[in-house]
């Protein structure tokens, strides 16, 4: 299927210009389909019980963690749905066995939720080393062979900033943990959904991710792990029915596998709807998603470049980005703008922080900036809308 | 695909401690569609071609792409349990799987899967021009019977699928109709055009064994073995050769004879 022929799938698109896909995408038809399919012809509950619902909705939940697996290149590794990347992050953050003096290394440009589970293994005392990019966002990678030293246990950094665009070095990162004995975890939330990603290639040991921001819906997120002896170090946020080989009343024997993760009734049809949002995405094609994302971002970029009192931030080429592109306009807040932007021309975009504070304050931005993230349905149309729309609105200051 | 296992070898009166090579035999439970389809006896190998030739030949399926997803499960791992060979399952998703699952019959029934609903009098005729020599004919079927399993144990057919470049697969199980259904879901599974192939057998041929090289357009079946007055009715009316008791210089060609000649007297 090409790009241009994904449009019927999406309804809102119709009557609305959705540039914040970086906080959630939007759904397509298909997606849609297989979750109702299953609550409509085989809700059943999964790897219980021999009936042919069970059975049907069981294989569907295995088949999901299998294309969800192959999606991203990581087949010898164990694939764990959770509810999102944050929860994915908080189960490697509080299922490794930490011991004072483990150091983790991380960067000021992280969201949130890969910060606050590092920041709070303080309390274990483990020490938080974290790194601050250049101006425009970008790490140089002697910053980290500095900061990963033989006593690192860990190292989480985002694949791509979901304020700035930038697309960080994760393959040197990777050597770098490699040779120094560490963990390396990244955040793939923005990287996934937009481009080919290869866990197996990229050789992290943990990849996050939510299934929300890749077309699939909310409340579905992937821990990958690299291999069978990882897993078995990470112990269990939750667990229950389904994590078991056995139960006595002296203690209990864990499963291997992802089940060993999944305690209790997953979310089943939001799994079955990430499986096909992943086949959604294969059918289009990761490069060629890529190649549509840079041929909007180009645009975007040089036409808010040429407009006064704009300001955009992170890296002013397409290279080593993706389409999300922060800017603020001299004097007028952020979230001013997104509010004229919305009810002028239905252009809607993100404003303020974007759960990156430390971030903000280093790059000083005291209201944060406003958000354009670009996705599939996003047309060169609209972005000439938004250019034409910030210009009016920059002519206000 | 066999055990050494423990025997007492007796040749006249006496009685020896010895041990023989005797053939694997698993049953396998089929489910399509979250229905329990069959359990075949089956030997432990290719289970993905056996699943697929089966679902083929049982009109489940009419091409490879309708399966949607194939899982194998091997059981007995839990609570410590040593791996026991015997508990070995396949469950299958066809591309639209609702309505077997809703129907309120199981599709398929019967054990060792010999069992099957396709009616006999609707089945499809061979399409095909293929002819073929006896010289051929005697060349694959040697070429079929070489093995080792087989002299090992003593226990085992052997199936060959033999196309107009020579051999695709021989394939031995302790069951014909799981071996033809194994050659046919490896044919399948690798774009076979089997309207230019020969099947070739160590054992008999059943009507069974003909209904499925209708089903897959398979214009000649030869085996070492006997065939049936079923077989041989059903081979005349599809336009099947069939071509029992093969050995050294001799053959017995019971049907589409036209499918045959003889290169020497042409």
């Amino acid at each position: 299927m090409k790009i241009e022929d994904c449009m019927a799938d999406f309804q809102i698109p119709q009557h609305l210009h959705y540039m914040d896909s970086a906080a959630t995408s939007l759904i397509p038809e298909p997606v849609i389909a297989s979750m109702n399919e299953y609550d409509r012809q085989y809700r059943a509950n999964v790897g219980r019980g021999m009936h042919r619902l069970t059975r049907v909705a069981t294989q569907r939940y295995q088949d999901a963690h299998d294309s969800i697996s192959s999606f991203i290149g990581g087949n010898k590794g164990t694939t764990v749905f959770t509810k999102n990347t944050t929860e994915a992050i908080n189960m490697v953050a509080a299922g490794l066995e930490w011991q004072p003096g483990d150091r983790v290394v991380t960067t000021i440009a992280e969201h949130h939720s890969n910060l606050l589970p590092w920041l709070r293994l303080r309390q274990k005392g483990v020490e938080i080393v974290i790194v601050r990019p250049g101006p425009d966002g970008i790490f140089d990678i002697d910053i980290f062979d500095e900061a990963i030293t033989a006593d690192t246990r860990l190292v989480a950094v985002s694949h791509v900033s979901n304020v700035l665009g930038t697309v960080q070095p994760v393959h040197e990162i990777a050597a770098t943990c490699k040779e120094q004995g560490a963990y390396f975890l990244v955040d793939g939330a923005q990287s996934v959904p937009h481009f080919p990603v290869s866990a197996q290639h990229m050789g992290c040991d943990f990849l996050c991710f939510s299934g929300h921001k890749m077309l699939g819906p909310t409340g579905t997120g992937v821990l990958w792990m690299r291999n069978a002896a990882i897993s078995p170090l990470i112990s269990p946020l939750i667990i229950g029915g389904g994590t078991v080989d056995d139960v006595t009343t002296e203690g209990y024997t864990l499963t291997g596998g992802y089940q060993r993760f999944e305690g209790g009734t997953p979310n089943i049809s939001g799994a079955i709807g990430l499986a096909q949002a992943a086949k959604y995405l294969e059918s289009l094609g990761m490069d060629a998603i890529c190649r549509h994302e840079q041929k909007l971002t180009k645009r975007l970029l040089s036409g808010l470049a040429n407009i006064d009192h704009v300001t955009v931030y992170g890296p002013h080429n397409i290279k080593n980005r993706i389409g999300v592109v922060s800017f603020i306009i001299d004097r007028i807040h952020p979230h001013e703008i997104a509010y004229l932007l919305d009810e002028r021309v239905s252009i809607l975009v993100r404003s303020g922080d974007h759960c990156c504070i430390p971030l903000m304050r280093y790059l000083g931005f005291e209201n944060g900036t406003v958000r354009a993230s670009l996705y599939l349905y996003n047309t060169l149309e609209e972005i000439d809308l938004l250019i034409e729309t910030i210009e009016e609105i920059a002519r206000m200051v | 695909m066999y055990s050494t296992v423990p025997c007492i070898k007796s040749d006249n009166e006496s009685m020896i401690p010895s041990s023989h090579d005797v053939v694997m035999e698993v049953p396998l439970a089929v489910f399509v569609n979250g229905r329990h389809a069959l359990t075949a006896m089956i030997s432990p190998t290719m289970l993905e071609e056996f699943v697929t030739g089966f679902l083929y030949t049982e009109k489940i399926i009419n091409k490879l792409e309708d399966i949607e997803s194939l899982r194998i499960e091997e059981k007995g791992e839990k609570r410590g349990e040593e791996k026991s060979p015997g508990t070995l399952s396949v469950s299958v998703l066809t591309k639209n799987p609702f309505s077997i699952m809703l129907s309120s019959k199981t599709v398929l029934s019967g054990c060792g899967g010999d069992t099957s609903y396709v009616d006999a009098d609707r089945l499809p005729k061979i399409q095909s021009d293929m002819v073929t020599e006896l010289s051929t004919i005697k060349k694959i079927m040697k070429e079929t019977l070489v093995s080792d399993l087989h002299t090992r144990t003593g226990g085992i057919h052997i199936v060959g699928l033999f196309g107009p470049d020579g051999k695709i697969c021989v394939i031995e199980d302790i069951g014909r109709h799981n071996a033809l259904d194994k050659v046919i879901g490896y044919g399948l599974k690798h774009g076979v055009d089997f309207s230019r192939t020969i099947v070739t057998c160590s054992g008999r041929l059943s009507s069974e064994m003909v209904r499925k090289c209708l089903v897959a357009n398979i214009p000649i079946i030869a085996s070492r073995g006997a065939t049936t007055t079923l077989a041989i009715s059903m081979g005349e009316q599809a336009g099947l050769a069939i071509i029992g008791f093969v050995r050294s210089q001799k053959m017995n060609i019971y049907t589409g004879v036209e499918r045959i000649k003889n290169q020497e007297y042409a």
